[in-house]
This record gives C-alpha cells, structure tokens and sequence, in this order.
C-alpha cells in the first residue's frame, strides 16, 4: 500500500492497482466518517494522501484559462494574484479560517454535495475538470461531472487533476449565500449572476443556484432569451424568469431549512438582484 | 504508515495509524492536553493547532497528512514572545472565563495578527471566526485581539 505518493504518477500508478479513499483537505472526509475518540476514522479503503503533491498545488494562466489544480486550498484561492474578484467573493463566505487553510477546491467539487458553495460559481463560469488515470486523461464539463446528490462520474483509478476555468468577461457580477451564520455555515441557498454589458445591452447572461436541487441549477435555456437584448428589458422580467426556473428549482426539507422557505428565498433574490443592476 | 513530523519542537519518526485523528494522537497518545476537543466537526475552533505555521482544525486531520511537516499547540506556542503579548492582552480585557476555548482563540489571533498587523473590527471578527466562546459574547475577545495589535507590532 502507498498511502503517501510522492508524485502524481506514483498515485495514479497504484490508484490502479488499489482501491483508496482519496484524502485531500480531509475537511469533510473527517466529519462524514468521524468515529469514536481516539479511533481511526471509519473509511472503507485505506486513505491516499494526494495533498502535498507539487502538481496539484500553484494556481497559474494561459492565454484563455485560469489553471487551478485540485489540491489548491480556499486560502490559496482567496490570496491568489490571479483569479477574479468574485472568485474570492464566494471562498470568503466559505466556512473559517482553519477550514479554508486545507479545504481545498478539489474536495468541493469532488465531495459534490448540492449546498458545495463553489459550484455555482464554476458552472456559471464553464469549469472544465481534467481527469487523469495513469494511462490517459479526459476533460469533463462540471455540469457533466456531478451526477446528482453526492454522486459523481469519477471512476476508482482516477484523480480530479486540475480545474480549467475560462477567462470571461463579466462587469457586474451579484453573489449570495444565504445560511443561518456569517461563518462556518452550510447554505440554506446560495446564488450567483454574472452579467456583461455594454452601453445598454447585456451581452452575457448567466445565472446559477445551489441547494435548492440535487445538482446546481444553470439553464443556458432561460439565460439565452436575455442575451443580446437591452438591459433595462431585463431588469423587468423578474417575475417571467422566476416562472421559468420554477420547474428546475426543487428543494427539500432538511435540518437546515424547508423547501418552502428555499423557493421563496430563490424567488425573492431574482427580484432584488435584477433590480440592483 | 511510518510518519516523520516534528510535534512541539520533537522530531518523531513512528508507525502510527494514518486515519486516526490528529486530535486524538496529540491528546491520547502524546498527553499533549492543551489541545481541546469541542464539537470534533470543525465548528468551534476549541483544537486549534499550527501545522507549518498555519492554522488548522486538528478534529479535521489525519495523522498522515502532518508527514513531512511541523505542529505546534498551545502548549509549545506559550513559550514565544507572541503568546505572552495576546495572553496579557486577553487577561486585561477579561477575554477568558472559563477557558475551554482559549487555546484556539489564542492560537487564531496569533495567526490573524502575522498576517495582518493592525486589523479592523471586521477583519478580527473575520479571523476568529471558526472559534466559539460560551461565556464571553466575544466583546472582550475582540478588544483583546485589538490590545494585542497594538501591543504587538514587530512581534508576529
């Protein structure tokens, strides 16, 4: 068993080989399979610690895409010289200090849970997750990758490498987390608009929700009939946007919140937000 | 798994569980017992430790993830010139009452104030946010983290 690799290809080597539980922050790996004091956690496979690995570590840019690697921690994210604004945006809201020092990218998409608060971020911005086993790698839209609840297309030998994330252009962007604390909170819904215009017309459009579905929520659909159309016809037609996610928008009843609250919440944002434009 | 890391300033080097929480290598195994478990979720800070200089939840690492690196707890960070500045500052400004929560409010401010020497209300709120006190209302705290930036400069 190697348990600590000292390269990605020594850990895709024996991902082969071996079944493992993937260990990147642990952040929530550590609460899911918590034990009793001072016993191990309760994972099914022995643990493989990927974190230190210098090829999922520097977020870096090329000409079209911001590179982020999967072992890239919030910290890093929120400090990074590279990424927009609204990136630091959503990590900030994200849990606390202590967390964000090892939680990292990688593990919230991995980990895909519908409250993941990174999610809707990367599905507005067209992410692209690079999946690598030892003998190959594939490219996989976000939207195409999270499968529902939990629940992913990662395959047992391969390892979330790198996330691609395209340089767009967006001049007003509107981001909220709605929870029951500042810190360390769960969303009870989170929400997310990146619009670009220019003069008076929104060339880009887009809008994605978390928690209030198995998956997050982007229609291309909607943000289509908006696109290339004055802003100030946009700003109007809250009450018809709302009326077309309403069939996507499915929330549950959990100990955080209900779903109805969650629906109105969701409706509510659409207004205010279209009229803060 | 062998694990070689350096526990208060002592070099180890030992076959020890990989899964196991750091938390409960520190306490059970070593009797390094300024360390607290609070919730074991990552909520309330109370098992603050350094990993490399960097403050982490230890309830939410296992033990193989501090191969090849440094911890440091309360209980060796009270030696240095740092710890003795936010300790006067958090007994002046009555921030500890019952005192289960100190050790990571302390081990938070410390790594606040290295990165930012004079912060703001919002900013030392920021910083000890993944810490929860019970007794105080936090007031005192965050006058004591602010004594404790005055007091500090060229210090962190």
């Amino acid at each position: 068993m190697v348990e600590y690799p000292t390269s990605l290809n020594e850990a895709l080597n024996e991902l082969n080989k071996n079944k493992y539980t993937i260990y990147a922050g642990g952040t929530d790996l550590m609460v899911k399979k918590r034990n009793w004091v001072n016993l191990p956690v309760k994972n099914d496979y022995s643990l493989m610690f990927i974190s230190h690995l210098k090829e999922l570590n520097t977020i870096s840019e090329s000409e079209k895409l911001y590179h982020i690697p999967s072992c890239v921690t919030q910290t890093q994210m929120i400090e990074s010289e590279i990424l927009p604004d609204i990136f630091k945006t959503v990590v900030k809201k994200m849990s606390s200090p202590a967390i964000r020092n090892v939680a990292t990218i990688g593990g919230n998409i991995v980990n895909s849970s519908p409250a993941g608060d990174l999610l809707p971020l990367l599905y507005v911005y067209d992410a692209v997750l690079i999946l690598k086993t030892i003998n190959g790698e594939r490219e996989i839209p976000i939207e195409n990758f999270i499968t529902g609840a939990g629940k992913n297309i990662l395959k047992d030998n391969e390892i979330l490498k790198e996330i691609l994330i395209p340089k767009l252009r967006f001049n007003n962007n509107y981001y909220k987390k709605v929870a029951s604390r500042k810190a360390n909170a769960l969303s009870k819904v989170a929400f997310i608009m990146c619009l670009n215009i220019e003069g008076k017309v929104v060339t880009d459009f887009r809008m994605a929700f978390g928690a209030v579905a198995p998956t997050v929520i982007r229609t291309r659909n909607i943000e289509k009939d908006y696109i290339e159309k004055p802003i100030d016809l946009l700003k109007i037609k809250s009450e018809e946007i709302w009326e077309k996610y309403r069939e996507f928008i499915n929330p549950i009843n959990d100990q955080r919140s209900t779903a109805n609250y969650r629906e109105k919440v969701v409706k509510n944002l659409i207004e205010y937000y279209l009229k803060e434009i | 798994m062998k694990i070689n890391t350096i526990i208060n300033g002592k070099n180890i080097i030992e076959e020890i569980n990989p899964s196991k929480r750091l938390l409960d290598y520190l306490r059970e195994d070593l009797r390094i017992l300024g360390v607290k478990e609070g919730c074991g979720e990552g909520e309330c800070g109370a098992c603050a430790v350094l990993i490399d200089n960097v403050l982490v939840n230890s309830c939410l690492v296992a033990v193989g993830y501090i191969n090849n690196k440094e911890v440091v707890t309360i209980d060796y960070f009270k030696n240095t010139e740092s710890y003795k500045i936010i300790e006067e500052s958090f007994i002046k400004e009555g921030a500890v009452q019952c005192g289960f929560c100190t050790p990571g409010f302390v081990i938070a401010t410390y790594t606040l104030l290295k990165k930012n020497k004079s912060p703001s209300e919002e900013e030392i709120k920021e910083g000890i946010s993944g810490n929860l006190c019970r007794c105080t209302g936090y007031n005192m705290i965050v006058n004591a983290v602010r004594r404790a930036s005055k007091r500090g400069e060229g210090v962190w």
